[in-house]
């Protein structure tokens, strides 16, 4: 295992019942770095989110985040770790507002007692004050500074994807996990996530990207994997991934997608 | 500097309304000094103090307890077995109560709240079950089904609360304290965890929010709050007997949380009324007064999803009527 | 709490019972156990039917085992009924009132939301009981077994013939419903619906009238139980409650929504139950149910037969 790469992912694979999702997969993903998974549907990219963050553990095999073993942690072990991930079907926390929502993400960055909470002291005071600064400071990168307090629940569905972003990024993560950022947003929108992906770079934050849209992965990988019934059936740099025979016979059911991408 | 400000905003509506509030449940007893209404607002004040805690429960972790009225109980039977039995000040009574309702709180808690799902509510049904038969039958500690008697009013520094007046003001300035707490706490990283918590358990928990932990510490606060409660009825009623803490009180005070609905203070205020207070105005009814207080749980649930809170919010005008039809849930 | 005292032996098996020998003794709370236990498996049954349909925990299934016996009581003692009619129109009237129960407060519930509607049935629990009280009195009351009072001797313990009943009612009231589970129209629609209520409905089930139903066979078993039982321990306005709180432990022991989990738990639980007050005080014969029950929770909480697996979402 490379001990210069943030995650590494060695021969994982999981089975419910009968069925395995995840057959000896194996990757890894390095600082600063963009990768993209795809696949057809069905072919375990969100089991694989789900087994590094925790909320599935692995049938066999093994995963290291910066030295330490993810193998058995809990969910809220591994986002405190520096994994922060969005979901597919965004779970935000939609009777809360968009400002209350990214502040939730910031709750380990202040550390006031339980007493100070309840006698309002001044620590108290100036630590969320802090939150609320730093909440504010990711809501105006993700372009959301208009809906600041509005209820989360109200957003359109573009705009939702965007909060959950800046609430992950609200942890301070190394790596962010992000499972299918572009569905339903139509072209500007995906020109706008293009651009928000690169500047979470910029922050030395390392992503992984689940996608099925082929402008965005091509846009922004360094590098992708593709799956397909759990298995890895090729891997390497956009270019050759797109000339890659097995990965065009794998889509051949989307082939019309794929090709208009060329 | 202008997030600060539209933060402050959101938060500080609720205050007012308490403070208000908290004047007006001080000013009452000068207009309604008559025995009988001071001892019906006392009751209201301590079921109170149990349902703000059921409520932090119900509302945040969405967790049931079938086991309120026993914790209360433990909370009851602690201050009058430390107080008749060995002697002790009652307030050391009171924390003795605190600790084993904790214990107990961590104990039941502990297994039930891994797991998703209502299992906390059937760990609390057995668990209430069987201490309420425990209650009965320890005749040495608890006196058994007549209970134990004689048990002194509080006091502080020489100041007795030995009169429906005093206790009053005793009850709902400690009901008023434990409200604020609710309220400050709701109003901090905490209470943002716990209703993230609320929302989706899922997404807390990849935020670093360590869920379980969160669950169990309200479960635990909630059933402190619960043993206090039951403390100050012991030493109101002076006569504590089995009766009183069994799984009926138990699912009264759920429902004295639902029907009260979740707002923070409005909610357990109006169910705590709803409850105390309808059975003794149906008395005029006599025996009928049973199905009538039945009857009307029934109907407030029936159209108000959010209770009674759901009710007011209708007064107000701030909420149509016309709520969502069931079909294929 | 003071629930009213099981009393699982007619005077007359009492004395004969002390005739016998100590493995008799054992042979008689067997016996015995079984025979609660079938009434426990009952109750537990009623309380899945309404639990798959609609995920509803019906405080008020207690009470449906009190209506049995109370109001077979009201038609024989108070309207003079022959008992042979009084049994089967009580239970008819249960079921009645079952069904109202659904159509006048959980099917016009504004906005449904499963929590409001087990409060809901807990104030049902609360007019029913009252209700009973008002026009019945407080009284423990009783009628007559349905075939005599002499005992029956079986493996060398005696059991009252109206425990014989009890345990046949309850078998073919088992085989009965797992037929109509398995091969009526009906009961595989009802099935089909506690699995997935959108399929269900989609495939032309109509959900509305299988929520209905469950509620009405859900009474109907329940009370059932209160008329087989009523000849030997006895019943009264408030015996709903225990009854109903062991009942749901014992579908809780079996595994949530589970047919034959239910029956199993049932019987598990009467036997331990029965076994147990042998060995223990009266007085916590009730604990023993309910430790069982933390037992389970705490060891394997879908219960014996439960299927869904928890720990994660």
């Amino acid at each position: 295992m490379n001990d210069c790469q943030l995650l590494s992912v060695s021969k994982v694979s999981k089975s419910f019942g009968g069925v395995t999702a995840i057959d000896k997969v194996t990757f890894s993903i390095g600082l600063n770095r963009i990768k993209s998974i795809i696949g057809p549907n069905g072919a375990g990219k969100t089991t694989l989110f789900n087994l590094i963050s925790g909320v599935v553990r692995p049938s066999r095999g093994r995963m290291q985040f910066k030295g330490t073993n993810l193998v058995g942690l809990s969910p809220n072990e591994i986002g405190s770790l520096g994994i922060a991930r969005t979901f597919q079907n965004v779970l935000l926390f939609s009777k809360m507002t968009v400002l209350e929502n990214v502040m939730v993400g910031f709750h380990r960055t202040a550390d006031y007692r339980l007493m100070s909470s309840l006698f309002r002291t001044k620590d108290f005071k100036a630590q969320e004050a802090a939150i609320g600064t730093g909440a504010g400071e990711l809501i105006v990168l993700v372009g959301l500074e208009s809906r600041m307090n509005e209820t989360a629940g109200n957003l359109p569905y573009g705009e939702q994807k965007l909060l959950e972003i800046a609430r992950a990024l609200a942890t301070a993560p190394a790596l962010l996990l992000l499972d299918e950022p572009a569905a339903g947003l139509n072209t500007a929108e995906q020109d706008n996530l293009i651009r928000l992906i690169r500047r979470i770079r910029e922050r030395n934050i390392a992503v992984l990207l689940v996608e099925h849209n082929m402008k965005v992965v091509m846009a922004l990988s360094d590098e992708i994997l593709v799956l397909d019934y759990g298995r890895e059936i090729a891997t390497g740099a956009p270019e050759e991934i797109k000339a890659n025979q097995k990965v065009i016979e794998a889509y051949l059911g989307k082939g019309i997608e794929f090709a208009r991408n060329r | 500097m202008q997030i600060q400000h539209r933060l402050d905003n959101r938060r500080n509506n609720q205050y007012p309304v308490f403070w208000a509030f908290t004047a007006a449940v001080m000013l009452w007893p000068l207009l309604y000094p008559s025995r009988y209404h001071l001892n019906m607002m006392i009751f209201v004040g301590i079921s109170l103090i149990v349902v703000t805690g059921l409520n932090l429960l119900f509302g945040y972790a969405g967790q049931i307890s079938l086991a309120h009225a026993t914790f209360f109980g433990i909370g009851a039977y602690s201050s009058a077995v430390s107080c008749t039995k060995l002697a002790w000040n009652p307030w050391i009574g009171m924390a003795v109560g605190i600790l084993v309702a904790a214990f107990l709180a961590l104990i039941v808690g502990l297994p039930s709240l891994k797991l998703t799902g209502y299992y906390l509510a059937m760990a609390t049904l057995g668990f209430g079950v069987i201490v309420e038969i425990l209650f009965i039958q320890l005749v040495p500690l608890t006196g058994g089904p007549d209970g134990i008697g004689g048990i002194p009013s509080l006091s502080i520094f020489g100041f007795r609360f030995n009169s429906d007046f005093r206790f009053y003001y005793l009850v709902w300035v400690i009901a008023a304290l434990f409200c604020l707490i609710v309220m400050n706490l709701v109003n901090s990283k905490v209470g943002r965890n716990m209703r993230a918590l609320h929302e989706s358990e899922l997404a807390a928990k990849v935020l670093g929010i360590d869920t379980f932990r969160y669950k169990l510490k309200i479960f635990i606060f909630s059933a402190v709050y619960a043993a206090i409660g039951g403390s100050l009825f012991a030493h109101y009623i002076s006569h504590i007997t089995p009766e009183s803490f069994g799984i009926m009180h138990s699912i009264s005070f759920v429902a004295m949380t639902i029907i009260g609905g979740m707002g923070k203070i409005w909610g357990p205020f109006l169910g705590a009324c709803i409850i105390t207070i309808l059975p003794e105005a149906l008395m005029a009814f006599e025996a009928f007064h049973v199905i009538i207080y039945g009857g009307i749980i029934v109907l407030i649930l029936m159209f108000f999803e959010e209770g009674m809170v759901g009710l007011i919010n209708v007064i107000l005008g701030k909420v149509s009527i016309r709520g969502k039809k069931w079909y294929l849930q | 709490m003071e629930g009213k005292e099981w009393r699982p032996f007619s005077s007359e098996s009492n004395r004969v019972s002390k005739m016998l020998s100590q493995h008799s003794q054992l042979m008689q709370f067997v016996l015995s156990g079984i025979m609660v236990g079938s009434i426990y498996a009952i109750i537990a049954i009623g309380f899945n039917m309404i639990y798959n349909a609609t995920e509803i925990v019906n405080f008020a299934q207690g009470e449906f085992v009190m209506l049995g016996g109370m109001v077979t009581v009201g038609l024989y003692k108070f309207l003079g009924f022959p008992l042979v009619f009084s049994c089967p129109l009580a239970v008819l009237i249960t079921t009645i009132i079952g069904i109202a129960i659904e159509r006048l407060t959980i099917n016009q519930m504004k906005t449904f939301s499963v929590l409001n509607a087990v409060i809901i049935t807990i104030g049902v629990s609360i007019v029913i009981k009252g209700g009973t009280m008002v026009s019945l009195g407080r009284d423990n009351m009783s009628f007559p077994p349905f075939s005599g009072d002499r005992p029956v001797v079986l493996f060398g313990a005696a059991l009252a013939t109206q425990g014989v009943w009890i345990i046949l009612a309850t078998v073919i009231l088992v085989i009965l419903l797992s037929l109509f589970y398995k091969h009526s129209i009906q009961g595989i629609a009802m099935k089909a619906t506690s699995f997935n209520k959108t399929a269900a409905g989609l495939v032309g089930i109509n959900v509305n009238r299988m929520v209905m139903s469950s509620f009405g066979l859900s009474a109907a078993c329940g009370a059932i139980a209160g008329v087989i039982i009523t000849p030997i321990t006895l019943t009264a306005y408030d015996i709903g409650l225990m009854l109903g709180l062991k009942g749901f432990s014992a579908a809780i022991i079996g595994g949530l929504g589970n047919f034959w989990g239910a029956v199993i738990g049932g019987l598990f639980l009467g036997l331990c139950e029965s076994l147990g007050a042998g060995f223990v005080s009266s007085g916590y014969k009730d604990a023993i149910a309910f430790i069982i029950l933390l037992g389970v929770l705490f060891l394997r909480p879908t219960g014996l037969f439960g299927t869904k697996p928890m720990r994660e979402e």
